[in-house]
């Protein structure tokens, strides 16, 4: 089995991707004098490349591109969520020179591995076949176990890095396994090939059991509850670059396979997902914001948050069935727009505990690192840097759907089409619970403006206050001009086959 | 009623492996321990050391490096046994693939992976 050039098309730019992070650990391998800042050019080259190749495809190719006997397919939804992602990596390879410098990460290993699993995630969007959706969620996961751990003399970035391995393994294993039953009642890895043996009315049985399980593994790649254990210790765990990183890469990468499998190898028989979709959306959102009402620190608490953000897009999925029993595909729209409006919130809101980080005194009278974590190393920093507060607090307010902000159209966007769906119930415990998330997002502000300051020695870098600035910036934009973003997704979504 | 005869017929063959095997084990076997007896290698070669020995940690590498080059050779019989039919495009792929490999054990050399100490 050969393939045309023209096929390659579809893998070009998560190749470019690709290509970049191998070249950057080739960079650190082979080259004598190298530096920080050629790694960070090179592999934002390969992101602005990779953007230049999805926009030509967006623009002047238009059709999508169906590649490798159908396994990847370059199509409008693989290209805005791929954009989303790249825009993700791009801001977080800027961040992340304060992280690699201050850690003495080894920035070879540190680039490439972002590269790779931002390459992984881009073909995971676009893959159109178990086969394809397996690999590329194990690339992901290994290189993101791997960046857990990376700053390896401390005990808890190694502890989050163990349990994140050990679990996603296992998660992996009930992944394989309801791929393993699908194939079983549909003799195909193909995602429209299964939907054909579906819509035959084979044994229902063991596909549900498949479907079940194949949902599970990605509710825990996507954190949602009651598969969220591993989310606080890992994201608490990881250097914060690190966290930004993945909990916003990976729910993206996650809910775009999710709502793939769902809308091309089952829409029929979304009497097989549908309520469990809508246990696991209401958990996750009342768990979620919950857990986070408890937590001390501000990482930990976005940590939870963030569980509860997978809970408000899950929402769309799970109401895609109208209660008078009609499919609704175009319900998916609203969870591709509230993933694009959650990337840049809560990437600004962990650039923040970046900025804000300092200096500990260590043990052997060496310093080390801290990122900014409890809510005290917030306390009174507002008189201090006035802007990064200000941006902190949009970003809070918009994790909580406040307007003007992008969060706000997200959850309107989202829970007004799903009460036009008849799904009352789920858009009003989902309002509640963000009701609740009100609390804590706002208890950090309190802490930020009214509070006596307790420690004043934060060295912020500059680098960081880039993302901060675009990272609010484009939450403002998408909170005041939703319309072009909001056209995308459903045009992602219908051009969905 | 298929399954309740599975169930049934499952459960009389577990009490009769289990009543079997037990009722030699307590009644039947003559049962004399001595000092040689309770060693590891009935065979009577002495024991050198403790089984639960610590190993170091640089055998890790080589575990994940033979790992490596076994999928190595996975990928390439199959690719081996096909190559007239695979043809030029199949040598691309897999020279490809060759070029991924040789890369991670370049890095692995440059990086004193290969090293003992």
């Amino acid at each position: 089995m050969t393939f045309t050039i023209y096929e390659l098309a579809a893998m070009q730019p998560a190749l470019l991707v690709m290509i970049a992070g191998l070249l950057a650990v080739g960079l650190d391998t082979f080259v004598p004098s190298k530096t920080r800042i050629a790694h960070a050019m090179l592999c934002g080259g390969g992101v602005i490349a990779a953007m230049a190749a999805l926009g030509s495809q967006l623009y002047y190719q238009r059709t999508a591109i169906h590649a490798f006997g159908n396994m990847l397919v370059l199509d409008d939804m693989a290209c805005f969520l791929s954009l989303a992602i790249l825009a993700a990596t791009g801001l977080v390879l800027i961040s992340s020179d304060a992280d690699t410098t201050r850690r003495n990460i080894g920035f070879g290993e540190y680039y490439g591995l972002i590269m790779i699993a931002a390459s992984a995630m881009m073909m995971l969007v676009a893959s159109n076949d178990f086969m394809t959706i397996f690999v590329n969620l194990e690339v992901l996961s290994l290189a993101l176990y791997v960046l857990t751990g990376i700053t390896r003399k401390n005990p808890r970035s190694n502890e989050a890095s163990v349990k994140y391995l050990v679990s996603g393994a296992f998660a992996t294993c009930f992944f394989l396994m309801g791929v393993a039953f699908l194939y079983g009642a549909t003799g195909t890895f193909a995602l429209s090939g299964i939907r054909e043996a579906l819509a035959l009315g084979l044994d229902s049985s063991m596909a549900r059991v498949g479907l079940g399980m194949v949902m599970v593994g990605f509710a825990f790649k996507i954190g949602a509850v009651p598969f969220h254990m591993w989310v606080p210790d890992v994201y608490e765990g990881a250097p914060t670059s690190t966290t930004a990183f993945m909990s916003v890469t990976v729910k993206a990468a996650g809910v775009g396979a999710l709502i793939r499998v769902l809308l091309i190898a089952a829409p029929m028989r979304s009497d097989l997902w549908a309520d469990l979709l809508w246990w696991m959306a209401v958990a996750t959102m009342v768990v979620g914001n919950l857990m986070a009402l408890q937590q001390t620190s501000v990482k930990r608490m976005l940590a939870f948050s963030s569980v509860a953000h997978t809970g408000y897009a899950l929402v769309a999925l799970a109401t895609m069935r109208s209660t008078d029993e009609t499919f609704v595909p175009e319900a998916a729209a609203s969870a591709l727009f509230y993933l694009l409006t959650y990337t840049f919130m809560t990437l600004g809101a962990f650039s923040f505990l970046i900025y804000m980080g300092h200096e500990l005194p260590g043990k052997d009278g060496t310093s080390e690192w801290q990122d900014a974590e409890t809510l005290s190393d917030l306390a009174g920093m507002a008189d201090r840097r006035p802007w990064a507060a200000a941006m902190m607090g949009l970003f809070l307010l918009s994790l909580g759907g406040i307007p003007p902000t992008a969060g706000f159209l997200g959850k309107f966007y989202l829970f007004a089409g799903a009460i036009e769906r008849g799904h009352v119930t789920i858009a009003v415990i989902g309002v509640m619970a963000s009701l609740v998330s009100l609390y804590y997002y706002l208890r950090v502000i309190v802490w930020m403006y009214m509070k006596e300051p307790m420690i004043a020695d934060e060295k912020p870098h500059p680098s960081v206050a880039v993302v901060i600035a675009l990272a609010g910036l484009a939450t403002l934009l998408i909170g005041v001009m939703p319309g072009a973003f909001i056209a995308a997704a459903e045009h992602s979504i219908a051009v969905l086959r | 009623m298929v399954w309740a005869q599975v169930a049934i017929y499952l459960l009389i063959v577990t009490c009769l492996g289990l009543g079997m095997s037990y009722t030699g084990y307590f009644f039947l076997a003559p049962s004399r321990p001595r000092a040689l007896k309770q060693e590891a290698y009935e065979c009577g070669v002495p024991q050198m050391a403790g089984s639960r020995e610590r190993f170091s940690v640089r055998f890790y590498l080589i575990a994940i490096m033979f790992i490596l080059f076994d999928i190595e050779t996975v990928f390439l019989i199959p690719w081996a046994v096909l190559y007239k039919q695979l043809g030029v495009p199949g040598l691309v792929e897999i020279g490809i693939f060759f070029a991924v490999l040789g890369f991670g054990l370049a890095y692995l050399w440059r990086r004193g992976g290969l090293e003992w100490d």
